[in-house]
C-alpha cells in the first residue's frame, strides 16, 4: 500500500494541537515543527469574509524534488511512499530547503541535517496514526493508504492535494 | 512496566484547562516522557488542545516553585527564603487563628482561579472556618449561568452533540479552541456535520463564524438585546412550540408583551445586526429540529450577565429543545455525594452567612456563595463594612485576570497576610508572605469534572513527585485539620471515597475503571416538572420577583458605550472587547512553556485594515490601547474579520521571561484598562464588565517600542 498524508484545510480551527504533539513525538524541545499552522489572511468569500488556516507539512510526493536536488542520496522514498532523511549521510548543504515547493524541509542548527515529517513510522507500525493526527481535535489530518483517503474525502479534495504537491 | 525498557503507559485524565480529555502519560524510568490523548475515553477520543500536550513542559519546567517560601525583604520586592511545609503551614495556621480572634473569621477570605476540582475542598475549609467570603471567577464566569439556570429551570443544560443536533446556535464561545466548560472542542467539531445548520453571534470573525449559515456580527455587549429580537420573531411568528409552552412554561403572557418591547428594527439600532439577518437566524433556529446553544463566557462578563443567560436559556425552552435529544440537556451525574454535603454548607452559621460581602445586593451572588472580588479589594483598603486582613488564594493570578488590575494591585500590597499556591511565581505570588508549591494534575490524586454537568467524573491519580510540591486538596484538607476543624478525612484519599460513596464504589474503584457516567434520561420533566418553585420554566422568574429585581430578561446599555457616554467618543473613539480565547494558552497560564509561547510570542489586538491605515499602523506593529484607567501595548493584527468600530484586544498577559518581581504585569495586562466601578455589575450576581469599554489606539513610538 502506498501512504498519504491530506490535511483537510477547510476543517481546521487553528488549534495548534498538530504543531505540539509534533514537538512531544520528536522531541524538537523548541523552534519549529514538522507540521506548522498559520492564519490565512482574512479574506471575502461572497458576502461573507473568511478566516481560516493554512497548513505547512511534507506531503510525501510521488515525485519528491528534494531527492533530486539531493547530492548525497541522503533522501529516498520508501516503496510504502514515505520519503525519509537519513541523517548519517545528509551534509547540512540545504539543497532540499531551497526547492521544496511547501516549505516543509526544515533545518536543525544544532545538528546541521536537514529534518521534516517522517510520518512518525515508529507510531504507524505499532497501528497508531501520527501523533499530529492522532491529536487533531476537529480530526481534519488524514493519513493512511491513498485509496481509502480518497474515498474518505471524496476526488474534488484529493485533486487539490494532488495539484499542491505537482504530482 | 516494562522491566527491560523502563518504559510504562498510564492512564490518566487531564486538567490543563477544567479538564476531562483522556491520556495516556508515558513515562521512562519515572520521568514522564510523553502525552497522548486516549483514543478510548468518550470525551475526547484521542484527540488533545495544545495545552494539554505542553503539560510535561510545565511539570519539568526549571521555574516550577518546589518548596515553600516565606518572604525575605519587603512586599513584593522579591526576596525570598525556603521553608519547610512544617513551618509554612504552623505560619499560616497562627496567622489565621489570631486574625479570627482579633477580628472575626469573615476577616479571612479565600480567592481561588477557574474551577479546578478542589472548589470543593476550598469551601468546606471556608464553612468549617466561619467565612462567607470566598471568590474566584465564578461571578462572571460559568456559575453565574448556573445560578441563572438553576432559578429559570432547575439546571444549567447543555448540549447535546452525542445525539446529533440538526442546527447549533455557538453564541459568544470559540469551542473549538477554547477551553471546556462541558465539553471539549473536539465534541462540537465531530457534530459539525456536513448538513448540520450552525449560526454563529460573535463580534470576531472566528473559524467557526466563517463556516456558519449565519454570522451575526454584534457590537460587543449587545447579546441580550440579540437574542429578545430574536425570541420576539419567534413568538410574533408562532415558531415556538405550543405544546411545551402550554404545559411547562411560566409567565408567557408576560414574556411575550415583554419581547414585544424588542421588535428586530429596534434590535437592528442596538446591536448593528440587520433585522433581517436577526429574522433568519431565529427561523433556522427555531424551525430545524432538534437544535441546541453553545454559549460561553463573554456573554457574563457584561452587567447583563444573568439575564443574558436567562433569554438564551427561554430560548431553549420554548423551542421545545429544553432536555430533547440533541437540545440543551440535563446530563444525569453519576451517583455522588451534593457539592452541598461534602461542603458542610449546614456547618457556616447564619449570622456568618450574613456577613458575606454584597451577600445583601447581590441576591444569585449570594446563593452561589461567590463574591465579586471588588468587595474584597474595597474591605482591604477601606476596612468597610468590616477589613480583609488575610488572603489565602489558589490557583489565580488576580493581578492579572480581575478587572481595574492598578487596584488589585494595591489591595493585595496592603493585606497584613497573604498565601499564594501556583506552580510559578507569577505577579500575584510576588506580593504574598508565604507561597506553596502546587500539584499539577500529573502530580495528585483527585476527582476531576465534579462541578460539571456533562454527567461525568474523572477520577485522576497521581503520577510523579516534583520537589515537595503539594496538591491544593492536600493543602486545604492539611490548614483545615491544623485550625482544629472536624469532618476532614484522615487522608485525601478518604476525602476522594466520601465524594464518591453513593456510587458503591471508592476512589481506587473509580480509577480503575478510568470514569463514571450517570444513566442518561431525556424529559425528566413529563415525570417530575422542574427543580423551579413552580416546577415549570420560568421565563417570568418567581425568585427575581421575590428578590425584588425584574423577573423577566430585559437588555441594559452597556455603561462605557457610544450610546451611553457620547461625550467620551472624542478621547475614546473605539469600543474596546477583550478576552478572546487564545489557543495555546489558559488564561494568564502557559506563557513560559516554549512550544506554546513559540507559536504566540506576544499579545496582539485586532483592528480592521481602515483603522490601521488611518492611524499608519501594519501588521505587527506594536500599538497602545488607552483606556480612562491607563494604558497597555500589544501587537496589531490587522483583520477585515472586525469591525472598524471595535478593537479586540487579548488578556492574561505577563511576561515570565522579565526576571524583576513585578514580571512586566503593567505592560499588556488589559486589565489595567477594564473598571470595577460596582454601579456598572449585573444586579444579580455582580458580575463584573470585562468585555466592552471604550478605547482609543496609536502606534508605540520609535523611541519606545525599543
Amino acid at each position: 500500500m502506498e501512504y498519504a498524508f491530506i490535511v483537510d484545510i477547510t476543517k481546521c480551527v487553528g488549534c495548534y494541537a498538530c504543531e505540539v504533539a509534533c514537538k512531544q513525538e520528536h522531541n524538537i524541545s523548541s523552534g519549529p515543527g514538522w507540521i506548522r499552522v498559520f492564519p490565512a489572511k482574512t479574506g471575502s468569500n461572497g458576502e461573507q469574509p473568511h478566516a481560516g488556516y493554512t497548513v505547512t507539512h511534507c506531503v510525501h510526493c510521488s515525485r519528491p524534488l528534494c531527492i533530486a536536488v539531493c547530492p548525497t542520496e541522503a533522501i529516498t522514498k520508501r516503496e510504502d511512499g514515505i520519503v525519509m532523511i537519513h541523517e548519517e549521510l545528509c551534509i547540512g548543504c540545504k539543497e532540499c530547503i531551497a526547492v521544496c515547493p511547501l516549505g516543509a524541509m526544515l533545518f536543525d542548527e544544532i545538528a546541521a541535517v536537514a529534518r521534516k515529517c517522517t510520518l512518525c513510522v515508529d507510531r504507524l507500525d505499532k497501528g497508531l496514526k501520527p501523533a499530529c493526527a492522532a491529536a487533531c481535535p476537529s480530526h481534519c489530518i488524514y493519513c493512511g493508504d491513498v485509496n481509502s483517503i480518497t474515498e474518505q474525502l471524496g476526488q474534488q479534495k484529493l485533486f487539490t492535494w494532488y495539484k499542491a504537491t505537482g504530482a | 512496566m516494562s522491566k527491560s525498557t523502563g518504559e510504562e503507559i498510564v492512564r490518566s485524565n487531564c486538567r490543563t484547562c477544567h479538564g476531562g480529555c483522556g491520556v495516556l502519560v508515558h513515562l521512562k524510568d519515572g520521568r514522564i516522557t510523553k502525552i497522548d490523548g486516549d483514543p478510548d475515553f468518550p470525551t475526547n477520543r484521542g484527540s488533545m488542545c495544545s495545552k494539554g500536550l505542553a503539560t510535561v513542559q510545565m511539570v519539568y519546567h526549571p521555574d516550577r516553585l518546589h518548596y515553600p517560601l516565606k518572604r525575605a525583604g519587603s512586599k513584593g520586592e522579591g526576596k525570598w527564603q525556603r521553608i519547610t511545609w512544617d513551618e509554612a503551614l504552623e505560619t499560616i495556621v497562627d496567622k489565621l487563628k489570631q486574625v479570627k480572634s482579633r477580628y472575626g473569621s469573615e476577616s479571612i477570605a479565600l480567592g481561588q482561579g477557574t474551577g479546578r476540582d478542589y472548589d470543593a475542598f476550598l469551601s468546606r475549609f471556608a464553612n468549617l472556618l466561619g467565612t462567607p467570603n470566598i471568590f474566584g471567577a465564578g461571578h462572571m464566569c460559568y456559575l453565574s449561568r448556573v445560578g441563572a439556570a438553576q432559578i429559570t429551570c432547575g439546571n444549567l443544560p447543555v448540549c447535546d452533540y452525542e445525539s446529533g443536533p440538526a442546527c447549533i446556535m455557538v453564541w459568544g464561545n470559540n469551542q473549538v479552541i477554547a477551553n471546556a466548560d462541558e465539553y471539549t472542542g473536539e465534541n462540537l467539531s465531530r457534530a459539525l456535520s456536513p448538513q448540520t445548520k450552525l449560526i454563529v453571534v460573535d463580534p470576531r470573525l472566528t473559524c467557526l463564524a466563517s463556516r456558519a449559515d449565519i454570522w451575526l456580527q454584534l457590537r460587543p455587549g449587545t447579546d441580550t438585546a440579540l437574542a429578545l429580537g430574536m425570541a420576539n420573531v419567534i413568538v410574533n411568528e408562532k415558531l415556538y412550540d405550543r405544546d411545551f409552552v402550554e404545559k411547562h412554561i411560566h409567565g408567557w403572557d408576560e414574556f411575550v408583551k415583554r419581547v414585544n418591547e424588542y421588535p428586530p428594527d429596534m434590535v437592528e439600532a442596538i446591536t448593528w445586526v440587520p433585522a433581517d439577518k436577526i429574522r433568519q437566524a431565529a427561523r433556522l433556529y427555531a424551525q430545524t429540529k432538534p437544535a441546541c446553544i453553545q454559549w460561553g463566557v463573554a456573554i457574563e462578563q457584561t452587567l447583563n450577565c444573568t439575564d443574558n443567560n436567562r433569554i438564551l436559556i427561554d430560548l431553549v425552552a420554548i423551542t421545545g429543545n429544553l432536555d430533547a435529544p440533541g437540545g440543551n440537556v440535563f446530563f444525569v451525574p453519576p451517583p455522588m455525594r451534593t457539592i452541598g454535603k461534602f461542603t458542610y454548607y449546614e456547618k457556616l452559621p447564619p449570622e456568618q452567612k450574613a456577613k458575606m460581602l454584597g451577600g445583601d445586593t447581590y441576591k444569585l451572588a449570594r446563593r452561589m456563595r461567590l463574591v465579586t472580588p471588588k468587595m474584597i479589594w474595597d474591605a482591604i483598603l477601606t476596612e468597610k463594612p468590616y477589613p480583609i486582613k488575610a488572603l489565602l488564594i489558589h490557583g489565580s493570578n488576580p493581578v492579572i485576570t480581575r478587572a481595574n488590575a492598578g487596584e488589585v494591585y494595591q489591595a493585595l500590597k496592603e493585606i497584613e497576610f497573604l498565601v499564594v499556591t501556583d506552580f510559578f511565581m507569577t505577579p500575584t505570588a510576588e506580593l504574598a508572605d508565604i507561597v506553596l508549591p502546587a500539584a499539577t494534575w500529573l502530580e495528585m490524586d483527585c476527582v476531576g469534572g465534579y462541578l460539571f454537568r456533562h454527567g461525568y467524573v474523572f477520577p485522576r491519580k497521581k503520577i510523579v513527585q516534583i520537589g515537595e510540591c503539594r496538591s491544593d486538596h492536600e493543602i486545604i484538607s492539611e490548614l483545615g485539620k491544623r485550625m482544629g476543624q472536624e469532618g476532614w478525612g484522615d487522608t485525601t484519599e478518604a476525602d476522594l471515597d466520601f465524594i464518591l460513596e453513593p456510587s458503591g464504589m471508592n476512589w481506587r474503584q473509580a480509577r480503575e475503571k478510568g470514569y463514571l457516567k450517570g444513566e442518561m434520561e431525556y424529559r425528566k420533566y413529563e415525570k417530575k416538572g422542574f427543580s423551579t418553585p413552580t416546577g415549570k420554566v420560568e421565563l417570568y422568574s418567581t425568585v427575581f420577583e421575590e428578590w425584588g429585581y425584574d423577573p423577566l430578561p430585559r437588555y441594559r446599555e452597556i455603561p462605557e458605550s457610544p450610546a451611553n457616554k457620547p461625550e467620551m467618543t472624542e478621547k475614546y473613539p473605539y469600543i474596546l472587547t477583550t478576552g478572546a480565547r487564545i489557543p495555546v494558552f489558559f488564561h494568564s497560564e502557559h506563557r513560559m512553556l516554549p512550544w506554546l509561547r513559540e507559536i504566540h510570542p506576544d499579545p496582539t489586538v485586532e483592528i480592521h485594515p481602515s483603522v490601521a491605515e488611518k492611524h499608519g499602523i501594519k501588521e505587527g506593529d506594536w500599538i497602545f490601547i488607552e483606556s480612562p484607567r491607563g494604558r497597555v501595548r500589544q501587537r496589531a493584527r490587522i483583520t477585515t474579520g472586525i469591525d472598524p468600530r471595535v478593537i479586540a484586544a487579548e488578556h492574561g498577559w505577563w511576561f515570565p521571561e522579565i526576571k524583576s518581581p513585578d514580571h512586566g504585569w503593567q505592560d499588556a495586562n488589559i486589565n489595567i484598562l477594564t473598571d470595577n466601578d460596582p454601579k456598572d455589575y449585573d444586579v444579580a450576581m455582580g458580575a463584573t464588565n470585562l468585555r466592552v469599554l471604550m478605547c482609543n489606539i496609536y502606534p508605540v513610538g520609535a523611541k519606545e517600542s525599543e
